[in-house]
């Protein structure tokens, strides 16, 4: 008995028209797609970390594919903090990628956070935070969070400190990283910037002899004012980048934020 | 005394009218037979300050000084008995151990609890586990008894039947915690356990002071235990384990026993 | 997010190229069970706008089966206690599904001495979590939802969330065609939360009628007949059999092919 699958008689994914269309396919059998249980939601985050500062920033654009969703969904969240509005929170998070597991996952490791606190009567270090993203994020390798986060605050000596991490919990510490839609326009601005790489010392010589321009410790304002360069020049030329600038700054104070817009083209 | 109590040892979860729980009280009486244990935090840093500032030794230097040490007697009942084998400390992590009285099986499962505990700590937070959290994984293990509620799964039938020292380094320095079958636990600065702990404990409230040493430790605990211990002390029937911020927790060999044992004073 | 239900929550081909087919087993009734990968009927585009004192939030009574106008009399915007509405786009026994399980929200809510006590922020979140617990199992409730109200502390609420648990807000959204069709339009009512102080509820209702009317010309799978509700700190007003007033046919008489007009 040929069984006629109900599908065959649904609409196809492809538009559809009043007139019946034969099902042209080179493969044999039914015409579907399946069910993707991921999307990309754009945008781009960037970390910086400094001597006694961290500053991670996103920009505040969602869309999905050429549509903006919202001109203002924060993609940098405060991790551990007493409240909804996270204050008293020392730990700051960035996603970028898809939106919902973002969410997902900021959420899951703000409950930890929360609850280590209570468990070990202390607040969390950001070593320790940076452990527990990574391995949350390895406990669904089969079926990853589709984002890529970067974490940030200040070590147990004072000084800065920023990870960052691809889907599935490899992580490492550094002293600034792009990720996102517009890190490949970002990341290379920053390595020029902030670790000054390609910069030599005027005069020094010729070729191989020319001597590389040291990297040092930069100050809190001009940190800020690289991060608001580089989002500027990565909305001019990324589509997805775009409508509000998110910084958050953590120090030994506890976090502040800086909105500031961007163009909404 | 068990005629009058019976009937509240049928459910072993159930409340007598004066509010106890027979069975968990019991576990306390089985610590009460056990072999002796005892604990000692020496804070040395006082003594040391003194030293420091003609030495010059830095503040960080001062506080490895202090530490906790822990003591048992091993019960030799026989001379056939290798006395190597009887095991009542262990270690937990590189930086926590324990020392047991009561019943020693009861003990594998809590340690092997509190084990896996810090394994999974210092997997999930790159961080050693604290003290304090140790002992209190080991006590959410302690009431895990009788019919279970719905839905949650028991994992014993009786209460646990044995008590632990637990020595360690964290954070905040050495630390000397006693967990006890209810569930209980508390911070001490000298704590005796098992069927000698009355004497053991009034001893140590007596020799206890605020500038004890490391050797002056080693010798407060072997000098108590021999006090209750019905077998002559030797360097075989007793078991000493330090834990300090420098080594964290180690248990001694038998050659530093022999030199402990060694020091104390003969009569 | 477009026109095509169909295509929603599927790989765009433009990214991740045409889905190779030679994966699929050549008969569905043998091989692993599969869950739900399409939808069948569906309903087109919700909108909704906040204004100063609440939110209007507005869809089409039509559920479609493909290119066929299958029923003309489905509602689409579900009251949820007494500040609280949404409104589904996409299939529509999912849509009835996620009724069913809120009615019994409310229900158990009202079981308590103080009733329902859920605003719209609330059931925004509890509606986002379940969606996104579905697209976790690979089994989603294939459907677009906007959720408007009031939040916590009265104020205007509005949020969307998507079969794959993705959620925004804005002062004004649209789901599906009316994405790209009604909500470049409805923005021009307030472009950021701040304007929206300056929004009436007049001027918020003229708005999201006239893009339900530019929607009927240009969707397809859309009809003239809506329902509108209107939610403030009086309470929800719903009206369920609006029609599309003031249209004008009266450039489609100089297209050949339309209507009675054959050649």
């Amino acid at each position: 008995m040929a069984f006629i699958h109900p599908s065959s008689l649904l609409p196809s994914s492809n538009p559809s028209y009043s007139f019946r269309e034969g099902i042209k396919s080179s493969a044999p059998g039914i015409q579907e797609h399946r069910f993707s249980p991921y999307a990309d939601n754009g945008g781009s985050t960037l970390g910086i970390a400094g001597k006694d500062f961290t500053i991670i920033a996103g920009d505040t654009r969602q869309s999905s594919g050429y549509s903006i969703n919202t001109r203002y969904a924060p993609k940098v969240f405060r991790i551990g903090g007493d409240d909804d509005s996270g204050t008293g929170a020392k730990i700051i998070l960035a996603v970028t990628g898809f939106a919902a597991d973002g969410n997902a996952l900021k959420e899951r490791l703000d409950s930890m956070v929360k609850m280590y606190k209570y468990q070990h009567g202390k607040d969390i270090s950001v070593k320790a935070c940076a452990q527990r993203l990574a391995t949350i994020l390895y406990s669904k390798r089969f079926f990853p969070y589709y984002t890529q986060a970067i974490l940030g605050g200040i070590d147990e000596e004072g000084v800065g400190a920023l990870y960052s991490y691809d889907y599935v919990g490899s992580y490492e510490r550094e002293q600034c990283r792009a990720v996102g839609a517009a890190a490949s326009l970002i990341m290379p601005f920053l390595d020029n910037q902030v670790n000054l790489k390609n910069q030599y010392v005027p005069g020094s010589g010729v070729g191989h002899d020319l001597k590389a321009k040291a990297a040092e410790p930069l100050e809190q304002s001009h940190v800020e004012q690289l991060v608001r360069d580089a989002f500027s020049g990565a909305v001019e030329r990324h589509i997805e980048v775009g409508d509000g600038l998110q910084m958050l700054i953590a120090t030994k104070d506890g976090i502040r934020e800086i909105y500031t817009p961007l163009k909404r083209d | 005394m068990f005629i009058a109590r019976s009937e509240y040892d049928r459910g072993i979860n159930t409340f007598s009218p004066e509010g106890r729980l027979f069975q968990v009280e019991y576990s306390l009486e089985a610590i009460k037979h056990g072999s002796t244990a005892i604990g000692v935090r020496y804070p040395g840093a006082q003594l040391l300050l003194t030293l420091s500032i003609l030495t010059r030794l830095s503040l960080k230097q001062v506080a490895t000084s202090e530490g906790v040490i822990l003591g048992v007697e091993k019960r030799v009942q026989s001379t056939l008995l290798e006395t190597s084998s009887v095991e009542k400390i262990l270690e937990i992590d590189s930086h926590i151990g324990c020392a047991m009285s009561g019943l020693q099986a009861d003990a594998r499962s809590m340690i092997e609890h509190a084990r896996v505990e810090s394994q999974s700590h210092a997997f999930h937070y790159n961080e050693q586990l604290r003290v304090e959290s140790c002992t209190q994984a080991i006590c959410d293990l302690a009431l895990r008894f009788g019919e279970g509620a719905d839905g949650e799964e028991s994992i014993m039938s009786r209460p646990f039947g044995v008590a632990l020292l637990i020595a360690g380094v964290d954070e905040d320095g050495p630390q000397l915690y006693h967990a006890e079958p209810s569930g209980t636990f508390y911070r001490y600065d000298a704590k005796a356990i098992g069927s000698g702990s009355e004497g053991a404990q009034a001893e140590l409230q007596n020799e206890y002071h605020k500038s004890l040493t490391l050797a002056e430790a080693e010798t407060l605990v072997l000098k108590t235990l021999k006090q209750v211990m019905e077998e002559k002390l030797d360097a075989k029937n007793v078991q000493l384990a330090s834990t300090t911020p420098g080594k964290g927790f180690r248990i001694y060999s038998d050659e530093e026993m022999a030199e402990v044992v060694g020091r104390l004073p003969s009569n | 997010m477009n026109h095509f239900p169909h295509g929603w929550g599927r790989p765009r081909d433009d990214i991740y190229g045409p889905y190779d087919h030679t994966y699929l087993s050549h008969s569905q009734s043998s091989g692993p069970n599969q869950h739900t990968q399409q939808p069948a009927v569906t309903g087109t585009s919700v909108l909704a706008a906040k204004f100063k004192d609440g939110v209007v939030i507005a869809a089409d009574n039509l559920a479609s089966y493909g290119s066929l106008a299958r029923f003309t009399d489905v509602k689409r915007l579900h009251k949820f206690g007494e500040h609280a509405i949404l409104g589904i786009g996409g299939d529509v026994s999912d849509m009835q599904y996620i009724s069913r399980i809120l009615n019994e929200l409310d229900i158990d809510e009202n079981y308590g001495s103080t009733g329902n006590t859920l605003n719209a922020k609330n059931l925004h979140t509890y509606l986002s979590k379940v969606m996104y617990a579905r697209r976790t199992k690979i089994n989603p409730l294939w459907n677009a939802i906007l959720v408007a109200g009031l939040d916590g502390v009265g104020r205007p609420f509005l949020s969307s969330v998507d079969l794959l648990g993705t959620t925004f807000s804005s002062p004004t959204l649209a789901t599906g065609y009316g994405s790209y069709l009604a909500q470049p339009l409805l923005r021009k009512l307030a472009e950021t939360e701040d304007e929206v102080a300056n929004v009436t509820r007049e001027k918020a209702e003229k708005a999201v009628r006239e893009a339900l009317k530019v929607l009927f010309y240009r969707d397809a799978r859309s009809l003239d007949r809506f329902s509108i509700a209107v939610v403030t700190k009086q309470g929800i007003e719903l009206m369920e059999d609006e029609q599309l007033e003031g249209q004008s046919w009266a450039f489609a008489d100089r297209i050949k092919g339309y209507g009675t007009q054959v050649n």
